[in-house]
């Protein structure tokens, strides 16, 4: 948290001052409308009615290069959206003695999926909603620490890699749960090869240790213990380790383009157990305008935690016992297949308009990246959105 | 009379038309015999790297511009729209910044004349100072 800070001072006290040439502003904003057609549930923060507020951010970024090598940059982030918090994204020092090699510190976001790291800048990529199987807020999206970027070119062919290390903390809304996460040691790499329109990524995060803290559980892990349970408390905590890896392939040609990336999480932790989840898109042009059929799936398989509380013995026993099967049903499970149908119009060069449809494909029993407000949802959905996208 | 004269002049436009959909590639090098293949120009262009050197600075003509729908299309493959999706990535990102544009072609080729290194494209058939080399063609 002392690197930013001091970073963030130091560009306030001597940015004005004197070569206020070196000092660059530029940003980008999104207004996204949406809704879904169901009242049993909600779907990223989307019920029934029409919200603006789901999605919708401005964001100012500022560099300042000291030298021809040595810059620092900053983004601040507004967002409207009740699950996220507004204020600095990004605070970074970068070190760049070529255009091949780059060194960063500080706070950054973590590089994974094709667009991990422009998440918040829909003007980079053609959907409104990035397939929520793969790109949910479930995996690490910043971290405090440095990473290092090497370009390699082998012919025609560019290779990049980067790899990272740093800290992870943040808090976590998973339906409807508060999770507090804090990993320590936290490091991983991408290469991606690029040949022409042809692109091969790879990325993997490792996260040795995984430290969560859900309040809403911790008073009824206590009791477990307290009770002689440890073994089924045990499975509930969340302190071990996690690694996400990724394959991602895309070819762009003038007018069309697939694209598609698989991941994997598989993790010793016991109540999240390992997700797969992958998408595959297409897109076609017709002048201005993109038109892109996606579908993703992901299927989360959860190890149900055994509950040996004994029932009938006392009441004290079958109120815990009633607990831990209320608590394995309280992580989510979120197996959901989707198509997207999309439009992309870039009304001038900054400035693009974007209309989608998605069909939501939950599965019967399991949470499916909902919230469900009743128990007889089917899990099945439409969700509209329209939105600007706008970069200065 | 009058029907020659019509097929020269549909000749000259043709002509005209021929060069005005292709492009050059050109760069204040000092190497005499310096090229570079399409691949090169555009990995340089997108993500200002080749194999043959590394020392190039790319600029670009601004969006609208005829000549950059030209090296679009032809060299770099992919929609302005699309490369301005791009960019923004690169950008908010941290990793690059896109070229430097100019709003004209005279702007353009007064900056690469002066500026040793500096590689941009021009309407093919432009007349070019000494210093300035075609280093592609695009047709």
């Amino acid at each position: 948290m002392l690197l930013p800070v001091i970073i963030a001072i130091g560009i306030f006290l001597f940015a004005p001052v004197g070569r206020t040439e070196g000092l660059e502003f530029s940003g980008f904003a999104r207004a996204v409308a949406g809704k879904i057609d169901t009242e049993k549930a909600t779907y990223e923060g989307y019920d029934n009615s029409i919200s603006f507020s789901e999605k919708s951010l401005i964001a100012l970024q500022a560099d300042y290069s000291f030298s021809s090598s040595f810059s620092v940059s900053s983004q601040l982030l507004l967002h409207t959206d009740d699950d996220r918090e507004s204020g600095i994204e990004w605070l970074y020092l970068t070190y760049a003695p070529s255009e091949s090699f780059q060194i960063n510190a500080g706070r950054l976001r973590t590089p994974f999926l094709k667009y991990s790291d422009v998440i918040d800048v829909g003007f980079a990529y053609p959907w409104i909603n990035a397939p929520q199987q793969l790109y949910s807020s479930y995996l690490f999206s910043q971290y405090e620490g440095a990473n290092a970027r090497l370009r390699r070119t082998f012919g025609d062919v560019v290779v990049d890699f980067e790899a990272y290390y740093g800290k992870y903390e943040d808090e976590l809304e998973s339906s409807g749960i508060n999770v507090d996460i804090e990993v320590n040691n936290l490091f991983g790499g991408v290469i991606e090869v690029n040949y022409g329109g042809l692109q091969l990524r790879t990325a993997t995060v490792n996260t040795p240790k995984v430290e969560t803290t859900i309040d809403e559980i911790a008073p009824l892990l206590q009791g477990l213990k307290a009770a002689g349970f440890n073994s089924i408390a045990e499975n509930f905590e969340i302190n071990d380790r996690a690694g996400p890896f990724l394959l991602g392939v895309s070819y762009d040609a003038l007018n069309w383009y697939v694209s598609g990336e698989w991941m994997k999480v598989s993790s010793d932790i016991d109540v999240l157990a390992n997700l797969e989840s992958f998408y595959v898109s297409y897109g076609y042009y017709v002048d201005e305008v993109l038109l892109h059929l996606t579908y993703a799936s992901s299927r989360q398989s959860l190890d149900t935690i055994e509950n040996t509380i004994p029932v009938g013995v006392s009441s004290a026993l079958d109120q815990l016992y009633f607990a831990v099967e209320q608590l394995n049903s309280f992580f989510p499970t979120d197996d959901l297949d989707t198509w997207t149908l999309g439009a992309r119009w870039d009304v001038k060069t900054n400035i693009a308009l974007k209309a989608e449809l998605s069909i939501l494909d939950g599965k019967e029993g399991k949470s499916s990246f909902y919230d469900i407000k009743e128990n007889n949802f089917d899990r099945n959905a439409a969700l509209y959105q329209v939105a600007v996208e706008w970069v200065f | 009379m009058r029907k020659q004269m019509l097929f020269f002049f549909l000749l000259l436009c043709s002509r005209i038309a021929v060069a005005q959909d292709g492009v050059w590639v050109v760069a204040n090098v000092s190497e005499q015999n310096f090229a570079l293949t399409k691949a090169e120009v555009r990995n340089l262009f997108m993500r200002s790297t080749t194999s043959s050197s590394d020392a190039l600075i790319p600029v670009a003509m601004s969006p609208g511009n005829r000549s950059r729908a030209i090296f679009n299309s032809k060299i770099i493959a992919l929609t302005e729209s699309r490369i301005q999706s791009y960019w923004a990535q690169m950008r908010f990102s941290g990793r690059q910044i896109p070229p430097i544009e100019f709003n004209s072609l005279d702007a353009l080729l007064e900056h690469v004349t002066n500026t040793e290194g500096a590689i941009g494209y021009v309407p093919a058939g432009t007349a070019l100072p000494e210093n300035v080399k075609v280093v592609y063609r695009s047709f």
